[in-house]
């Protein structure tokens, strides 16, 4: 209890929070990107198409175990966060040489917005104050280290 | 056929936006004898066959068109009905059922709308009973401010992000709801076939899930607490508690700012929180509902490019 309460001062953390919020956004984004490229069309056809769930399911669970300050995902922010900006730059050269689909403002418009949050995110992350609060993540989450 | 706009367009789509394939026969009864299709298109994409040679033949009458490819989308889904081949091009024939004059006669068509407008009254609800909820949560939660009761900041968000976006869904799930009972079922096909809705409700998808969790995982929490602290929800949210007691909940719900809290308080939060649990319950039921699992089986399928094109 007395190491779980150690993490209330990172629930309110201003830059910590901001971080997380913005891979939450970046993750959001960048799947808005895949589906668009993925699942074209109306809303009704990416319905019927399973890899709507296979898409929408990873920002939900980023973000709740995230926000939640998960171990693994503390473990894992900053190479998801590079993931999603190799991911923003690589999906709009690809829409620009691949010529995958006809209408491609959207799609890079929001593979674009994603890979600035994930830089943000990525930014606030090597400040000080995350080292400590990965070794304060770690300290609760392996008490016996 | 109405050889004008197809005819002339030789950039030929395969996708149907809505706006481009609209090939309207003026007057299909005596053509394609749709009359003894009545009833029978529209199930599985299956189209009787005197139907299909129809199209085929009215298609082929245009000297234009003569070899290319037909995709049919009903509204049972979309049907290859000739490959288009070497000629790379195809005519796609979407059947809208609510155009008026010069459609296919439907004898079910009746159920079918009440079905319709049923399944979105029900999104209606879950949507904005959800909503409500969740505004009614937030409302206690800002009385709780000085506490997040373990809840960080970015998960609030989550929560009250999610808050807004079934709040989103529920305006747009009445705007549906009132299209379908004007009998204005395009309308809703339009606002499917946006961009901007279609994005901004798979966000709305995305939010309101996470902060459905977000909030079942805080409730879950909770209810671990208390139950490691020897309460339960009605004894730790109903009456007024001892001093020891509190300062134990206080500890285990992990409010911070005091050694020992209120009751009303530790009342406040653990209301919030339960009220929380409900609304992330009423959310993913609203979403399993209206959103993916239902869509995932009623929605018809189109086709989005030749090779997709289904048989």
């Amino acid at each position: 209890m007395k190491a779980a309460g150690g993490l209330q001062r990172w629930r309110r953390h201003g830059a910590l929070n901001t971080a997380i919020l913005l891979s939450f956004a970046a993750a959001l984004f960048d799947v808005l990107a895949l589906m668009d490229l993925l699942l074209p069309g109306s809303r009704s056809m990416d319905r019927g198409n399973p890899f709507y769930w296979a898409l929408l399911m990873p920002p939900v669970v980023w973000g709740v175990a995230a926000s939640g300050f998960s171990a693994w995902t503390v473990q894992l922010f900053r190479p998801v966060c590079l993931g999603l900006l190799a991911l923003s730059v690589v999906l709009p050269l690809w829409l620009w040489f691949g010529e995958v689909i006809e209408d491609t403002t959207t799609t890079a418009a929001f593979a674009v917005v994603g890979g600035i949050c994930a830089l943000a995110a990525l930014l606030i992350s090597r400040q000080q104050f995350f080292a400590e609060f990965v070794a304060d993540i770690r300290s609760v989450s392996q008490p016996g280290r | 056929m109405n050889n004008g706009p197809l005819g002339t367009d030789t950039h030929f789509p395969y996708i149907d936006d809505g706006t481009m394939c609209r090939a309207r026969s003026p007057n299909p009864g005596p053509t394609c004898g749709f009359s003894s299709a009545a009833g029978s298109h529209g199930v599985n994409g299956q189209q009787p066959f005197s139907f299909q040679q129809c199209l085929r033949n009215s298609v082929d009458k245009v000297p234009e068109l003569q070899g290319f490819g037909i995709i049919l989308i009903d509204v049972g889904g979309t049907t290859l009905v000739r490959d288009p081949g070497k000629s790379n091009r195809a005519v796609v024939v979407k059947i809208d059922k609510h155009q008026g004059g010069g459609q296919l006669p439907d004898t079910g068509h009746g159920q079918e709308q009440a079905s319709i407008i049923w399944r979105e009254v029900i999104n209606l609800g879950f949507n904005c009973g959800g909503a409500t909820l969740s505004w009614i949560g937030v409302a206690g939660f800002s009385a709780a401010t000085p506490v997040t009761g373990g809840l960080s900041v970015a998960g609030a968000v989550l929560a009250y992000g999610g808050a807004v976006a079934v709040s989103g869904q529920c305006v747009a799930s009445g705007v549906r709801v009132y299209n379908e009972l004007r009998d204005d079922h395009d309308t809703n096909e339009r606002m499917d076939k946006n961009p901007y809705y279609a994005n901004g409700m798979r966000a709305a998808d995305v939010l309101g899930l996470a902060g459905g969790a977000v909030a079942l995982k805080e409730a879950a929490a909770a209810g671990k607490a208390l139950g490691r602290a020897g309460y339960t929800w009605g004894e730790a949210s109903g009456g007024q508690l001892s001093r020891p007691a509190r300062r134990k909940l206080t500890e285990e719900l992990e409010l911070v700012g005091a050694r020992r809290v209120s009751s009303d308080l530790i009342n406040l939060t653990l209301k919030k929180k339960l009220l929380d649990a409900i609304t992330g319950a009423v959310g993913y039921v609203g979403s399993s509902f209206g959103g993916l699992v239902n869509e995932m089986s009623v929605w018809v399928i189109e086709v989005s490019d030749r090779k997709g094109a289904r048989q």
